[in-house]
């Protein structure tokens, strides 16, 4: 069964041209050219480019462009994924390059995982995800390739061979460039005939990075490089306590400094705007910020622990694997495990360039996450969807933080704001104050020891579900849907008579792998197959004792927008936007335009400096606890 | 107004002094090959050529640049022994930190031409968040297999001659 639209050309006719990033891969021993908005895809060689479907571009020069789906971050996808078409389509790998495409439905791949077909760069994916679309986009495109030849020949196409970008039908030849613009009129074949692996050239060999050069030679464009005229860049001020919000903040002295057009709040960040990030970061360092500690007020690392204590020797947990008997006769080693909170620590801080005008909304990042990246612009930006348009840079490492849409939709919001491109730029500081930590976890495991090795193997585990912002209701406290917190122990390599894991979620719901408002239930109403007792209600998500974790930023503002415009045209009154008034005397910014003052950010000079934006420090965590308990015996 | 040599040319340019090195070239200049990794001079993506040293551009303020010529990766073109031999063992994967990296490598090797693991372990701190590093010292040796070694030193002086480097008579 065909599982790709071969003749997928919608992507291409929603770009409306002229935007894409053009730090694709030199083609032909072509130089990287730096980034520019104005490029259009590929050179005019002898006539324009043609697509033959939405993966694959061919110059008249052959040179054949690839669209990417997938996000490269150095995971090696800009070859492996070309290789996948180029197989298949059977040209020139010379003459192969490759460029990300768009966020677009018809750029999705298949997933190993999920039932749904979708453009995200994750799990481990990509390859298997995209085997057989891009196949198939491949073999189609050179089906009509061949079929344009036979055409124009008045042969059979039966009869007609190809070879690294020439069509052949005894002595007569055509590369692909020569015959793309009439392949362009055939008609796609609806079930496209695949090779047979035994004919692969290019599948299975490793040829070199095709991304490589440009990021040898300095000529790769990353989301913080990436350069619009008239753009404004911008850092921010996160709100370091998840669970709080924005309250007020002290700006005149900010505003005053030389390049500041301007300082906005939002719900659980103040984005501070200039000419140039030096002159932005300069300016932030003088904003005091309060903010509104709310359900994270108090929670460290003893109340991290104590709930993951407390999860781990609860009763409810999943049951998640359960095999064979343990013998209980053999001697038993026990030990308790724990690994703290951990910063994804991508060496390119976060940063995303956006563009918001009245009919269109660009957005320029090195996102994970393409098609999450193209709603949150649609939603925050108010721009149709099919107007909203998701550039894929390059990724300074991937790894769970830029699967994130915070540092997207801020981007967004800003540009919307100011009516102006925006390309924000997070500090180190920054990043590690909001991040989407790997969760902590702590675990019992336990091993039965017989005369030859392990009898029985059983593992509990406490921690976050992060899918728990992805996956609604039980989904996310089920075997499937906990997946993150107990793969590895569950489904082992290894070879165990007896096994039994359990997953126990913690009700502690600070930053893991995200971290941005939560709209999950806390509930913590596992379905629990250890247990007998009926799910406890939410009761149990918070303790009584003060070592409760923060369950769940409250959504009464969406942080998308400025709080003094969300108060005035969008949400009731909350307290922190009452308590957030306008500038009084703001000092005149240097940049005006017909932005409205409403989406300027408010600002209070009664308000006095607050220490909140230092505190973001981490505590150290208990070094002992990186030490498993005493080896027990019985 | 700052005036500074970049890849020998003079540029005048508006901006604070105090502001980093790394910003004025990137937001100024115009060359985004250097990169913003901490602001901290800790890690060492923003790592430049200034003078004869590669210095972490990120905390260095530009009005104490002086006259110095500043060279980035963008001036070493992509055929540079060092860039060849990051090409051929593969070295970078999201490439973040790799400008960086070679703009060490290079001062590196002109210090030691023959450096030993634990001459690169010590002589290039950078920070890779991929994990490059076994790759880049591959390609560290590589390169600097690659290069000419130095001319033999001159015949030292008698009082020097404890100091001079082994092998000395024995060819």
């Amino acid at each position: 069964m065909s599982v790709v639209n071969v003749s997928r050309r919608g992507a291409l006719q929603a770009l409306g041209g002229g935007l894409f990033v053009a730090f694709g891969l030199p083609g032909c021993g072509a130089r990287l050219a730096p980034y520019d908005p104005t490029i259009d895809l590929g050179p005019d060689a002898g006539g324009p480019p043609v697509d033959l479907n939405a993966w694959i571009r061919i110059a008249p020069d052959g040179v054949v462009t690839l669209r990417m789906g997938a996000a490269e971050m150095g995971q090696g996808v800009f070859t492996s994924l070309p290789m996948l078409l180029a197989e298949e389509l059977d040209c020139d790998w010379a003459q192969v390059s490759a460029e990300s495409a768009p966020a677009h439905k018809d750029y999705r791949r298949t997933s190993p995982t999920f039932p749904v077909d979708i453009q995200l760069t994750g799990g481990s994916e990509s390859v298997r995800g995209y085997w057989p679309v891009l196949r198939e986009a491949g073999a189609a495109a050179r089906a009509m390739l061949v079929a344009a030849a036979a055409r124009e020949w008045g042969v059979d196409a039966r009869d007609c061979t190809t070879d690294r970008g020439v069509v052949r039908c005894g002595d007569r030849s055509a590369t692909y460039g020569q015959l793309a613009a009439r392949a362009a009129e055939e008609r796609p074949p609806r079930h496209p005939t695949l090779k047979s692996p035994d004919d692969f050239r290019l599948v299975g060999t490793s040829p070199a990075r095709r991304d490589l050069p440009p990021k040898v030679d300095g000529t790769a464009t990353f989301g913080v490089d990436v350069k619009l005229d008239g753009m404004l860049v911008g850092t921010v001020l996160p709100n370091p306590q998840y669970g709080g919000r924005f309250a007020s903040m002290d700006d005149p002295a900010a505003r005053a400094m030389p390049g500041v057009v301007d300082i906005l709040a939002f719900d659980q960040e103040v984005v501070v705007l200039a000419d140039s990030f030096w002159q932005a970061r300069q300016a932030a360092a003088a904003v005091r910020v309060t903010w509104d500690k709310g359900d994270g007020a108090g929670l460290d690392d003893a109340g991290v622990r104590a709930a993951l204590a407390a999860a781990l020797d609860g009763r409810k947990a999943i049951l998640v694997q359960a095999e064979g008997e343990a013998p209980g006769t053999g001697k038993v080693v026990e030990a308790r495990y724990e690994s703290p909170y951990l910063d994804h620590a991508q060496l390119e801080p976060l940063s995303c360039t956006a563009h918001v005008t009245d009919d269109r909304c660009d957005v320029w990042v090195g996102t994970r996450a393409q098609a999450m990246s193209r709603t949150t612009a649609a939603k925050v930006s108010g721009v149709p969807k099919d107007r909203c348009f998701v550039h894929t840079t390059f990724l300074g490492g991937g790894f769970g933080r830029r699967g994130e849409q915070d540092f997207v939709r801020l981007a967004v919001a800003a540009s919307k704001a100011v009516g102006l491109p925006v390309k924000l730029i997070w500090t180190r500081e920054a990043s590690f104050a909001r991040g989407t930590h790997r969760p902590a976890t702590m675990a019992d495991l336990r091993a039965e020891l017989s005369q030859t090795g392990i009898a029985a193997f059983s593992a509990r585990i406490a921690g976050q579900n992060i899918l728990d912002r992805f996956l609604p209701g039980m989904h996310a406290h089920s075997v499937f849907g906990s997946m993150p917190l107990h793969e590895g122990l569950s489904e082992s390599p290894y070879h165990f008579p007896a096994v039994r894991v359990e997953a126990a979620l913690s009700t502690c719901r600070s930053p893991s792998g995200g971290g941005g408002p939560s709209k999950a239930a806390t509930t913590h109403s596992t379905a629990s197959a250890s247990s007998t007792s009926a799910p406890k209600p939410s009761a149990a998500t918070r303790s009584s004792s003060g070592a409760s974790c923060w369950l769940t930023t409250r959504a009464t503002a969406p942080s998308s927008m400025p709080l003094s415009r969300s108060r005035a045209s969008r949400e009731p009154p909350s307290p922190a936007a009452s308590r957030c008034s306008r500038a009084s005397a703001p000092s005149a910014p240097r940049w005006s335009t017909s932005r409205s003052r409403e989406a300027m950010c408010a600002s209070t000079t009664s308000t006095p400096p607050s220490t909140a934006v230092g505190s973001c420090t981490p505590t150290a965590w208990p070094r002992r606890s990186w030490a498993p308990s005493p080896w027990a015996s019985p | 107004m700052i005036t500074l040599v970049v890849t020998g040319e003079r540029h005048q340019l508006d901006v604070a002094p105090d502001t980093p090195q790394l910003w004025v070239v990137r937001d100024h200049v115009g060359l985004t090959g250097s990169k913003f990794g901490c602001g901290m001079g800790l890690c060492g993506a923003c790592t430049m050529h200034v003078g004869d040293a590669a210095m972490r551009t990120c905390i260095l303020p530009v009005s104490a640049v002086g006259d110095r010529d500043v060279t980035t990766i963008e001036a070493l073109g992509g055929d540079h022994v060092v860039q060849q031999a990051w090409l051929a063992e593969q070295v970078p994967q999201c490439g973040y930190c790799q400008p960086g990296q070679i703009m060490a490598a290079i001062k590196l090797l002109e210090r030691n031409r023959v450096p030993s693991d634990a001459d690169i372990a010590t002589g290039m701190t950078n920070l890779c968040r991929c994990g490059t590093y076994d790759r880049i010292r591959k390609a560290v040796k590589r390169a600097a297999a690659a290069l000419p070694l130095p001319p033999e030193p001159e015949p030292a002086e008698p009082e020097d001659a404890v100091d001079a480097p082994t092998g000395e008579g024995e060819e």
